[in-house]
């Protein structure tokens, strides 16, 4: 099977570092829980809230509302797109470049 | 240290000495950021300690019994401590998922490498492979049967913490434990918003509501075959126990090979027709009523955690497997669980059609 081709691409929107380490975790992790994110990244509901929001504006990330197990409220969980996986490996390849890496 | 096996074109960059440090630094959060995702898929210490200390405490039973230590003891003593040991082992198995699920991560995995299948497998392998040595050895002195269960409780805690390591140092090498999720639940991937949970169901008119109600209700058979299932998979794993007590005799491969057949299909068949139907099986119950179901289910299915410590136990004293008794017994759940588990279903569902 032919492995896909990646294209170093330095990408300012995952390049902030708090949406960098998201991406990271999502890529990792694959769907993670909002909460989880929050105690992973040490911030707060509203920095990990806003970071969320400017990734999914462009597209790099899906937020899903579950009815969660503990107290039956919804809970949120995050996953990147294809999209966001894409730009995110693309921007990964971009850095290791500039550093000397790649 | 991007996606593995992937071959990478790179376009020519302007990389002064500050963006290279930024770079450095950027790529070096995300190292952290990996070990802090490794650290949620890693099974707890405790857990794995217990699973280790059990296996040597088992060996240790194992030897006592076959060596004679035991024999004053009479076959319901030994009959309870077969339960009590499956019980202990049920405990521990729910508490770890207890535990797991609120890591906020899909934890149920495959090794993500084939070393990490190398050690996952062999580590209840190496476990359960020492509780044999007091039966090969008929006889040893109790030291010796102490040294090989410590041994076998310290190779499989290593080879567990082995597998771990694995894993981790996949995900912090950038590697993706979304390809090897276990949960098999891809619908809860959202694509297309297709998985049917509660509040989808409630957000639809109440006629349609009604009918897409009707249509995820269980079939009959599916509690059926879930009980089934259970008490096939405790009568073939008694079946292996009762060959290592007595060796191979004439068709004593057949049942346990028999009932894996059954399992496989039984298996297959509740898992297509749940998937088919696209249920959110994680859906809790919505009223009192319904939790009194939910909690009759759940009481239900300690009969087979006592047949299955009963059947242990006599099968460990006798070398022979008792079907009559598992064959009652299991009757008794198979009924009490499909009567319960139909009755929950519909109750869930009638909860949800009211709008519960």
């Amino acid at each position: 099977m032919a492995t896909p081709v990646i294209t170093a691409q330095f990408n300012e929107v995952i390049h902030a570092p708090m949406r960098l380490r998201i991406c990271g975790l999502l890529q990792g992790a694959g769907e993670v829980e909002f909460a989880a994110i929050r105690d992973m990244l040490g911030v707060s509901d509203a920095v990990c809230s806003k970071h969320l929001k400017v990734l999914s504006d462009n597209g790099y990330v899906t937020l899903a509302k579950r009815p969660g197990q503990r107290n039956g409220h919804d809970v949120t969980w995050v996953s990147l797109t294809d999209e966001g996986r894409e730009a995110f490996e693309s921007h990964i390849a971009a850095l290791q470049a500039i550093a000397g890496l790649g | 240290m991007i996606a593995m096996n992937t071959p990478l074109q790179t376009k020519p960059l302007p990389a002064s000495p500050d963006a290279r440090l930024s770079a450095a630094d950027a790529l070096s959060s995300l190292t952290s950021t990996r070990e802090a995702v490794a650290n949620r898929f890693t099974t707890p210490m405790w857990y794995k300690v217990s699973v280790s200390v059990g296996f040597a405490i088992a060996t240790m039973l194992v030897w006592a019994l076959w060596g004679g230590i035991f024999s004053s003891l009479s076959d319901l003593q030994i009959i309870l401590c077969g339960v009590a040991i499956t019980a202990v082992g049920v405990v521990l198995e729910v508490v770890l998922v207890w535990k797991m699920e609120r890591r906020g991560i899909h934890w149920l995995t495959m090794p993500a490498t084939p070393s990490g299948w190398l050690y996952g497998v062999m580590a209840p392998f190496v476990g359960i492979g020492t509780m044999t040595v007091p039966i090969w050895c008929n006889g040893m002195a109790w030291w010796m049967a102490l040294i090989a269960a410590v041994i076998g409780g310290v190779a499989t805690l290593l080879l567990m913490n082995m597998c771990d390591a694995a894993m981790r140092d996949y995900i912090v090498a950038g590697g993706s434990m979304d390809k090897v999720r276990l949960d098999g639940d891809d619908r809860r991937d959202d694509k297309g918003n297709e998985l049917w949970t509660r509040a989808r169901l409630l957000a639809l008119p109440d006629e349609e509501r009604r009918e897409t109600a009707r249509r995820l209700t269980s079939p009959y058979w599916l509690h059926t075959a879930i009980g089934l299932e259970a008490m096939l998979c405790i009568v073939s794993a008694l079946e292996v126990v009762s060959l290592f007590k007595i060796g191979s005799h004439a068709g004593g491969f057949i049942i346990p090979v028999g009932s894996f057949v059954l399992i496989y299909a039984l298996d297959t068949t509740v898992t297509r027709w749940t998937r088919n139907a696209k249920v959110d099986t994680r859906m809790m119950p919505a009223s009192p009523v319904s939790w009194v179901l939910f909690f009759a289910m759940a009481i239900t299915c300690l009969i087979p955690v006592y047949l299955a410590g009963y059947g242990f136990g006599f099968t460990l004293r006798s070398g022979n497997v008792p079907l009559a008794k598992l064959a009652v017994g299991g009757l008794v759940f198979v009924v009490l669980f499909s009567i319960f588990g139909q009755l929950y279903d519909r109750r869930r569902y009638s909860d949800i059609v009211k709008g519960v």
